[in-house]
């Protein structure tokens, strides 16, 4: 059976296919593109992508899990099922010990609280506010003129604690212009907008109530953020692990529920 | 009774009779209006409106209106209208709505079937910290007196007879200034009658709301929020009590001939919070899409009015003022969520947050937070604002009840 997830975030669209049985032996494929406006067609050319990898086509596969913003906008997929119980299926799969999901995209914030099983227990996500996710800090990253990729690193350089006055993400962008003509450090000002990113995500990881030795996870695009990372485990006072890709996760998720459709 | 065996029914005849009341209601504030022989009185739902009835004043609700507005799509309208006049977007959408509609019929532009005018304002600020400014301004704007009772927030520690025995006096000095305001006397035997009546509508109400800790239930949250209205604006008259009776029957006949409202009901869920007044056609599709009942709420308790007894009729208004519902501490909100929870038998929560409805919305956290912990039940909280559509993000929220569906599927299997 040959099944697919394609997980349609606000920046970016991921597809996993994941194959198994029937002389194909076991096998996983995956691929990225920015979601742009066209959800269906990107879809489509995500999953194709993910597909030829594999020298398969659309015509071989069984079942298709749509989860994401776009989720609904699919036409070709099976089911739609949120990126909550996606992104608990696919942590679980990876990391089979871990019961506490971060998952922070370019748009949300979503924290999972899982049993051992990796069922979702409790969730949360942040309210209808770009502040505390990947938005945030692309924004951020633009008014400093530091490439995203680089703006957890340099924020690591930091030597001056600054607090910005503002988390809203048009303020914020003010803000980091009005410090930058004070010649305050870039580094500085990353670090701060950091701890501000860390503190959001932090007040809703405490409200799902976790285990006080539960195993993290992080995923999303802002797990790629080193800085982000080291302040929550701060936050924590434990580790959090983070897998290789990070914003595959939900779409392998998507997969693996894809698999155990009735 | 096996699921195979219950018969689908989504129309309560109690509905038409509702429907009845409130357009008998308003068609009688109209001819009111025009003939100008009652005073009108706009007033608060916690305020002790017993005495306004008791002194025969046609009273009318600006949040019941501002409700309505919603349900209607007309409140933005009437929110657009007060902030051309320079209020802020963060006010209560509800204030907005009222200030809106009140500057749109004194300019002459017209508002969405408009209240009739008022000659006094009443307002309890029991039931949130904005709601007396907010009277002030309506105060001003229709250039007629208002008085505010003080009710003191019901916390541990506090002396609860004597904020009980703070709102008497209250209330009596309210009388004085009625009486020289309508140069009528204060008729006591009238307000008994007036406070048996409304003992008769809450008892009748509540019984009513316990219907639903039947499973299956009659009837949804969303066929019963329409029926706070007699109990807040008609319990002074035998009619509201008379309504109850016959809901109660007919939720009763209902459970025994296994009608429910809804198809495929797997999850008995509780809402926290003012509903979305113009999402609750969307809500009530979307929940029962995804199989999931809302049975419940605590915003049933702000119409409950059961401390009324005719046997101490002015005390018992006093009391039933300052022990209203909103005026209670954050943890007795969260025991009787927790008690709501079990009674009714609940599986999970929905808690509506309302951006500009800071004092129902601060304590929303809390209890969810207490659900969670002491009953292991999954929560959602949803994002909206009272009557403003403006900020209603309608897929973020279905996201979340799908979330909410599929991890009770996960807990059932």
């Amino acid at each position: 059976m040959i099944v697919a997830g394609v997980d349609v975030g606000s920046q970016t669209t991921k597809a996993v296919i994941l194959g198994y049985g029937q002389g194909f032996g076991g096998f996983y494929s995956e691929a990225m593109k920015p979601t742009g406006i066209d959800v269906p067609e990107v879809s489509k050319m995500v999953i194709g992508e993910a597909l030829e990898k594999v020298q398969l086509s659309f015509a071989n596969v069984d079942k298709i899990v749509s989860t994401g913003y776009g989720r609904i906008s699919i036409p070709f997929s099976t089911r739609t099922i949120t990126e909550i119980t996606c992104n608990a299926a696919g942590v679980h799969q990876l990391y089979p010990d871990v019961t506490l999901a971060i998952d922070v995209g370019g748009q949300d914030s979503k924290i999972i609280k899982m049993n051992s099983e990796g069922k979702v227990l409790q969730f949360a996500m942040n309210d209808k506010c770009a502040a505390g996710t990947g938005k945030f800090l692309e924004i951020a990253a633009q008014a400093l003129e530091i490439p995203l990729d680089d703006l957890g690193k340099i924020s690591l350089r930091s030597r001056r604690r600054i607090t910005m006055s503002s988390i809203c993400t048009v303020f914020a962008q003010t803000e980091i212009v009005s410090l930058i003509a004070r010649r305050t450090d870039k580094e500085d000002i990353a670090a701060a907008l950091h701890e501000a990113v860390a503190n959001r995500i932090f007040g809703l990881i405490n409200s799902v109530n976790p285990e006080a030795k539960a195993r993290v996870v992080m995923t999303g695009g802002v797990a790629r953020n080193i800085a982000v990372v080291k302040l929550l485990e701060r936050m924590l006072g434990r580790e959090i692990l983070v897998p290789d890709n990070p914003q595959i996760v939900t779409a392998l998720g998507a997969a693996l529920m894809a698999e155990n459709l009735d | 009774m096996g699921e195979e065996t219950l018969k689908v029914n989504q129309r309560l005849e109690a509905q038409k009779r509702l429907g009845k009341l409130i357009q008998g209601h308003y068609s009688y504030a109209r001819e009111v209006e025009k003939k100008k022989d009652q005073l009108i009185a706009w007033t608060t739902s916690g305020a002790p409106n017993e005495i306004l009835w008791t002194m025969d004043f046609f009273v009318q609700f600006p949040e019941a209106y501002a409700a309505t507005c919603g349900a209607k799509h007309a409140a933005h309208a009437h929110c657009v209208i007060t902030e051309t006049h320079g209020y802020e977007r963060h006010l209560c959408t509800y204030c907005r709505n009222s200030l809106g509609s009140t500057l749109a019929e004194i300019e002459g532009k017209g508002a969405f079937d408009p209240l009739a005018r008022p000659d006094f304002l009443l307002v309890a600020n029991n039931s949130c910290i904005l709601i007396t400014k907010w009277w002030e301004h309506l105060s001003h704007y229709w250039k007629i007196p208002m008085i505010n009772i003080d009710s003191p927030l019901i916390v541990p520690g506090m002396d609860q007879k004597e904020i009980v025995d703070h709102v008497k006096r209250q209330c009596m000095d309210l009388i004085n200034f009625l009486e020289g305001f309508t140069g009528k006397k204060f008729d006591y035997d009238r307000l008994k009658e007036i406070v048996a009546n409304g003992k008769r509508s809450a008892e009748g109400y509540r019984e009513v709301l316990n219907a639903n800790r039947h499973d299956p239930v009659p009837a949804t949250f969303f066929d019963l929020i329409g029926h706070n209205f007699p109990n807040l604006v008609l319990r002074f008259k035998p009619e509201a009590e008379e309504h109850y009776k016959m809901m109660k029957a007919e939720l009763e006949q209902r459970i025994s001939d296994g009608i429910v409202p809804m198809p495929n009901m797997k999850y008995r869920l509780y809402w926290d919070g003012v509903p979305y007044w113009f999402a609750i056609r969307n809500l009530s599709e979307k929940l029962q899409s995804l199989g999931m009942c809302l049975v419940t709420s605590t915003y049933f308790e702000v119409f409950a009015f059961e401390r009324l007894d005719p046997s101490r009729p002015l005390d018992s208004v006093a009391e039933n003022t300052a022990m209203f519902y909103l005026n209670r501490s954050v943890n007795y909100k969260a025991e009787v969520t927790e008690k709501i929870f079990k009674d009714f038998h609940l599986d999970a929560g929905v808690f509506a947050y309302a951006l500009s409805c800071k004092p129902f919305s601060i304590s929303m956290h809390y209890i969810a937070d207490t659900i969670q912990k002491k009953l292991s039940a999954p929560v959602t909280i949803i994002e909206g604002d009272l009557v403003d559509e403006t900020f209603y993000d309608e897929e973020r929220n279905n996201m979340k009840l799908q979330a909410l569906a599929e991890t009770l599927a996960a807990k059932k299997r």
